[in-house]
C-alpha cells in the first residue's frame, strides 16, 4: 500500500492553500510535514482523510483513488489522528479503542468478542493495559495520544496520518510518543505522515522531511541515505530549506549532530 | 453501590421495578378492588364484570400507552444527547412538539368531528416541523448540529406563533378550552384504538434507534472522527432524526406535550449505567417508563379530578435536574 498524492490543489474558503502538491509515501516511511503555522499542514492531512474537499488533482491509495471510495474502505485503509479532541471524554479507554474496529462493521453490527482481544492485544503491545478502565478524562495528555494510537492500530490501516500529535505534549513524551510510532511503522510496515512543527523532532524520528511554503512543497529531503556525505548533504539541504521557510535566524548546531538552532540576532 | 452491580443485573431490576410499579397501578384508582379479582380478571377467568372492563378497557390500556410513552421519550432524549454532545438537548430541539401543536389545533379548529383527525394531523404537524428544520439545517456548511439546533429554534417559535395567532382566533366558549386542554397533555383517553395509532410509529423508531446503536454511538465522538472511522454521517443523522421525530410525534399526537421525560430520564440513565450509548439505550426504555408511569399514576390518583400529567412530571423532574446539578459540584470538588 502506497499513498501517492498527485498535483493536488487545496482551498480553505476562497484561499488556495496548497497547490500543485506531489508526493509519495511507502510503506514502512516516516515522512513529516513541516512549515509555519497556518501554512497548510493541516489542511493536507485532513484533505487526505477525506474531511477536507480536494479542488485539482487526485490522491491515490496504490492505484485506487480515494476519492471513489466508500468511508469504510477508506476507513480501512486510512487511519486519522487528530491534533484535538472535541467531544465527551467519559469513555473508559478500552471502549474508545474498541471504536477502532468499525470500518470493517456494517451499520447494524455491533463488534464481536473477538474484537474486544484485539483491544487487549493492542493495549499490551502499546504497554497501556494499566489504563483499560481508566476514563479518557482521567489519564494525561500523554497517555490520551497513546490511546490515539492504539485505536488507530485496530483500525489496521497500512497509512496513518497525524496531525500535530506532539503539539500538547510534554519535550518526554513528545519523544516517547515518537518512538513508538517509529517501532510501529516498523512492525506493522505502515506509510505515516506526520504533520509537525519542531525540525528536531523531524530530523530524529522520519526518513523524510517535506518543507511547506507559500503553498508549494519547498523540497523534500531523505534522511535515511546510507553514507556519512550523503547524510551531510541532506541536512545541508535541509537547513538551507528551513532558513527559506522559516528564516535565516535557522542555524545547524555543529557541536551536537541531529540539532538545528534558532539564534535571533 | 449501584455501579458495582453489573449490567445485566440492573436492567433486570429495572424491568422487576416496572412490572411491579404496572401491576401495583392497575390497582390504584377510584374503584377499590382485591389482587384475587384483579388476578381473575388478568387470567382470563373473569370477563363480564364491570371490573374487567375497568381493567381491561380502560386501566390496561393506559398503563401500556403510558410505558411505551415514556420510553420512547426517555430513548428520544437519550439519543439526541448524545446525537447533539450536549447534555440540555430534549428530543423537542427540532420542533417536533410545536409543530405537533399546531397540526392539532389546526384539527380542533376545522376537522373537529372527523375521528382521529387531531391524532394524525398532530402526528404529520411534528413531522413536517422537523422536515423544515432539516432543510433549514441545510444551509449551514460548517457546524451542522449548531445549525440544526438553529433551525429548531426558528421552527420552535414559529410554531409557536403560529399556535398563538390560532388561539386567538379561535372560539373562547367552545375551541379555546379544548385546545388549551390539549396543550396540557394526559393520558385521560387512552384506550386500545389510540395503541393501534402509535404502537407502530414507536415500534419503527425503536427498532430502528438499535439496529443503528453502533454507528451512533461512534458518532457521539464527533464528525470529523466518525467520519475518519467510516461511518456516513449524514445518513445514519438523518435517519436516526427521522426515528426519534417517529416517537415523539407518536406520544405527543395521543397525549399532548409531556415535559421533561426527555430531558430528565437520560441523566438518571446515565448515572445508572455510566457513558455508554449501547448500554444506555435499553435502560433508558426502562427508566422513562418508569418515570410516566409514576407521574401518570400519581396524576389520576392524588386528587378527585386528574391533574396534567405534565405538572408531575416537571414537579419531580425539576428538582432532581437541580440534585444532579449538585451532585456534580460535590463530585467536581
Amino acid at each position: 500500500m502506497s499513498l501517492y498524492i498527485k498535483n493536488i490543489k487545496l482551498k480553505r474558503g476562497s484561499n488556495v492553500v496548497i497547490e500543485d502538491f506531489s508526493l509519495h509515501i511507502k510503506q514502512g516511511e516516516l515522512v513529516a510535514v513541516l512549515g509555519l503555522n497556518g501554512i497548510g499542514k493541516t489542511t493536507l492531512i485532513k484533505a487526505i482523510a477525506g474531511l477536507l474537499p480536494v479542488v485539482q488533482g487526485d490522491i491515490f491509495l496504490n492505484n485506487t483513488p480515494i476519492s471513489k471510495m466508500k468511508p469504510k474502505e477508506r476507513a480501512q485503509n486510512l487511519a486519522y489522528m487528530p491534533q484535538q479532541m472535541a467531544y465527551d471524554l467519559s469513555y473508559t479507554v478500552s471502549d474508545f479503542i474498541l471504536m477502532g474496529i468499525t470500518p470493517y462493521l456494517d451499520f447494524w453490527q455491533t463488534p464481536r468478542r473477538s474484537d474486544d482481544e484485539e483491544v487487549e492485544k493492542v493495549l499490551n503491545a502499546l504497554n497501556l493495559s494499566y489504563l483499560k478502565a481508566s476514563r479518557l478524562s482521567q489519564i494525561s495528555g500523554g497517555e490520551r495520544q497513546m490511546v490515539y494510537l492504539a485505536r488507530a492500530l485496530m483500525q489496521k490501516a497500512s497509512v496513518m496520518l497525524l496531525d500535530e500529535p506532539t503539539a500538547y505534549l510534554d519535550f518526554k513524551r513528545q519523544h516517547e510518543f515518537l518512538h513508538t510510532l517509529k517501532k510501529v511503522k516498523e512492525q506493522a510496515n505502515k506509510a505515516i505522515l506526520i504533520a509537525i512543527h519542531d525540525p528536531n523532532l523531524a530530523l530524529q524520528y522520519a526518513d523524510r522531511i517535506v518543507i511547506l511554503h507559500h503553498k508549494q512543497m519547498l523540497g523534500v529531503v531523505c534522511l535515511t541515505e546510507e553514507g556519512d556525505k550523503d547524510r551531510k548533504e541532506a541536512k545541508r539541504v535541509l537547513i538551507k530549506l528551513l532558513k527559506k521557510a522559516y528564516g535565516e535566524e535557522v542555524e545547524f548546531n555543529q557541536d551536537i549532530e541531529s540539532s538545528i538552532l534558532y539564534r535571533q540576532k | 453501590m449501584i455501579q458495582r452491580c453489573p449490567y445485566k443485573r440492573k436492567l433486570l431490576v429495572a424491568i422487576g421495578i416496572l412490572l411491579a410499579l404496572s401491576g401495583m397501578a392497575l390497582m390504584i384508582g377510584r374503584y377499590p378492588m382485591s389482587l384475587e379479582e384483579l388476578g381473575e380478571v388478568l387470567l382470563g377467568r373473569d370477563t363480564t364484570s364491570s371490573l374487567y372492563t375497568l381493567i381491561m378497557q380502560i386501566r390496561l390500556p393506559r398503563i401500556v400507552i403510558v410505558i411505551l410513552s415514556g420510553g420512547a421519550l426517555s430513548l428520544a432524549g437519550t439519543i439526541y444527547q448524545g446525537l447533539f454532545q450536549n447534555p440540555l438537548v430534549s428530543p423537542d430541539v427540532l420542533g417536533v412538539s410545536s409543530g405537533c401543536g399546531v397540526g392539532a389545533i389546526l384539527a380542533i379548529l376545522f376537522f373537529p368531528r372527523f375521528p382521529h383527525a387531531l391524532q394524525m394531523m398532530a402526528f404529520c404537524g411534528g413531522i413536517v416541523a422537523v422536515i423544515l428544520a432539516l432543510i433549514m439545517a441545510r444551509m449551514s456548511k460548517a457546524n451542522k448540529l449548531l445549525g440544526l439546533v438553529i433551525a429548531g429554534i426558528v421552527i420552535s417559535s414559529v410554531a409557536s406563533a403560529i399556535t398563538m395567532l390560532l388561539k386567538y382566533g379561535a372560539d373562547p366558549y367552545k375551541q379555546l378550552p379544548t385546545i388549551e386542554f390539549w396543550l396540557m397533555g394526559g393520558f385521560y383517553k387512552a384506550n386500545w384504538e389510540r395503541f393501534g395509532l402509535i404502537w407502530p410509529s414507536i415500534g419503527v423508531g425503536i427498532v430502528t434507534l438499535f439496529i443503528l446503536r453502533w454507528p451512533l454511538k461512534v458518532l457521539t465522538l464527533g464528525d470529523e472522527e466518525a467520519a475518519t472511522l467510516g461511518v456516513n454521517v449524514k445518513s445514519i443523522r438523518i435517519i436516526a432524526i427521522g426515528a426519534v421525530t417517529l416517537l415523539v410525534a407518536a406520544v405527543v399526537s395521543v397525549a399532548g406535550v409531556i415535559s421533561w421525560i426527555g430531558l430528565v430520564a437520560p441523566h438518571i440513565v446515565k448515572l445508572l449505567v455510566g457513558n455508554n450509548l449501547e448500554k444506555e439505550m435499553p435502560m433508558s426504555l426502562c427508566i422513562g417508563a418508569i418515570l410516566l408511569l409514576v407521574a401518570d399514576t400519581l396524576a389520576r390518583s392524588l386528587y378527585a379530578a386528574e391533574i396534567p400529567v405534565s405538572v408531575l412530571t416537571t414537579f419531580v423532574g425539576a428538582p432532581f435536574l437541580t440534585h444532579l446539578l449538585y451532585q456534580r459540584g460535590r463530585a467536581e470538588q
